[in-house]
């Protein structure tokens, strides 16, 4: 497995999960991110849609896909693209599994490299745990406002790290209280770049999100985690 | 103790799990020949038949498009799944990436004249795994020769044959009786069947009159490959230059 692959996944990653949990705004770097791990302990769960973009620097067109992410701890994590084709990678925190849907049909993978990507979602779930300052000596951090909010900006420390990752950028709202957009920029000009919406923090997620044999059916997700009126959730009775 | 290609893949796990997938594949291909391809002459009576098929395989795609794919591809019984994006013009020829969850795998080209180019190279994927299947596969499937000779196979099917220039590679495109639909691939390689592959999933998308084959089901032997076309895009912008 590729560390700095597996590194940059999870600071991207971790970004986009402790930024909803950065309550105040701190203008030095060390302090934001110290607050955003203390803060990332707090939180239970959570879910929200994504649209992501991969721009590859020879094409003029990028490949485009949009789902759905949901966390639970400890290490829950699932990952369901929607669209323009269906699929989840989902961890129960033990291990990870994937599935494809295909002529209506869920089909499970016999997934490679299984256990690589269940260490990569291992790392991002001890990250959402609370446990992100430790790694910042792996990369400068900086902080600039911009007039529609802060943004963090990871530079790799390690050369090695530096060939495959230029920087991770975490673009949060101006009250620090969600993540707006990860970017994962490469040196070749490629990038990533996700947008988050509808993010929920603390969603009762039903029984079966992250089941590795028979994940519970999405559309059984966004029912569960859908406000009542009034603003209570079906799930905090 | 003797392990099976197979378990010593399994044992390995990581990128090392697939690039030895990969170079099993490599050497698990098929030896016995063409025989089922044994097919009676084109008769002037099939005229409008051979013509159907001609255009079903040659004009399958559009001539300028954009189309975003999804693969599985299961090597030593493992399985990955990667997002392919497709892009094809007169100018620039097919250029295809394959991006995995864990990044970009390989970029590859292949021109008007059938040369194959890698134009980029990551850690999860070698050179020459990208030149011998990825950039040949490709080359087949989505960028027919331009000299297809027909016959009728003994099930009443259309098939059209083509030789490879270059490798002296030979394929042959299987097409339904009337010619209206391409079924099948097969392409050889002296005596060594490369790969066959169905051809199934006939579908319309935005920009473009006609149905296309969605849905490839690739068996090579050693390795296999599902490729569904989940979106295109006709009359697309042609690909940047390459730096």
């Amino acid at each position: 497995m590729n560390t700095q692959i597996i590194t940059a996944l999870v600071l991207g990653l971790a970004g986009l999960f402790a930024s909803p949990l950065c309550a105040q705004p701190d203008s030095q770097a060390g302090g934001l991110l110290d607050q955003a791990a203390r803060n990332a302990g707090r939180v239970e769960s959570v879910f929200a849609r994504f649209a992501q973009e991969r721009h590859l620097s020879l094409f003029q067109e990028p490949l485009r896909s949009e789902g759905y992410l949901c966390f639970q701890k400890p290490g829950r994590i699932r990952w369901e693209v929607t669209q323009p084709y269906q699929s989840i990678l989902v961890s129960d925190g033990k291990g990870v599994a994937q599935f494809e849907r295909a002529n209506g049909q869920w089909k499970k993978l016999d997934l490679g490299l299984a256990d690589a990507m269940q260490s990569v979602v291992s790392q991002i779930g001890a990250i959402l745990e609370g446990r992100y300052a430790g790694r910042q000596g792996d990369y400068s951090v900086s902080a600039t406002n911009t007039a529609d909010g802060p943004v963090v900006t990871l530079t790799p420390r390690q050369p090695a790290m530096l060939k495959m990752m230029q920087a991770i950028e975490i673009y949060l709202a101006p009250d620090f209280r969600v993540t707006r957009r990860v970017v994962l920029r490469e040196q070749d000009g490629d990038f990533t770049d996700i947008r988050f919406s509808e993010a929920m923090a603390e969603p009762p997620l039903p029984a079966g999100t992250f089941d590795r044999n028979q994940p519970a059916d999405l559309e059984q997700i966004r029912q569960a985690v859908q406000p009542r009126q009034g603003g209570s959730n079906p799930a905090s009775k | 103790m003797s392990r099976s290609p197979g378990q010593i893949i399994a044992a390995i796990g990581g990128p090392a799990a697939v690039a030895l997938a990969l170079v099993c594949a490599g050497g698990c291909i098929s030896t016995s020949g063409p025989a089922a391809w044994r097919m009676a002459p084109a008769s002037e009576r099939d005229a409008a038949a051979y013509a159907a098929a001609r255009q079903t395989v040659r004009e399958a795609f559009p001539a300028v498009y954009q189309a975003t794919q999804r693969a599985i591809i299961t090597a030593g019984g493992r399985q990955f799944a990667c997002d392919g994006i497709l892009t094809a013009s007169p100018a620039e020829g097919w250029h295809l990436a394959l991006v995995s969850a864990l990044g970009l795998v390989t970029e590859v080209r292949v021109g008007n004249d059938g040369a194959a180019e890698v134009l980029k190279v990551t850690p999860l994927f070698r050179q020459d795994w990208a030149r011998d299947y990825v950039a040949q596969e490709l080359r087949w499937l989505f960028t027919p020769p331009p000299e297809l000779f027909a016959g009728r196979l003994g099930d009443g099917r259309l098939a059209l044959a083509a030789v490879s220039g270059a490798g002296g590679a030979r394929a042959c495109y299987v097409c339904s009786a009337d010619g209206s639909r391409w079924e099948e691939l097969e392409v050889w390689d002296a005596q060594r069947r490369l790969f066959h592959a169905k051809v199934t999933g006939y579908r319309s998308f935005p920009g473009w009159p006609r149905a296309i084959p969605s849905e490839f089901e690739l068996d090579a032997g050693a390795h296999q490959l599902q490729v569904r076309t989940v979106a295109m895009t006709a009359a697309a912008s042609p690909a940047k230059e390459a730096p």
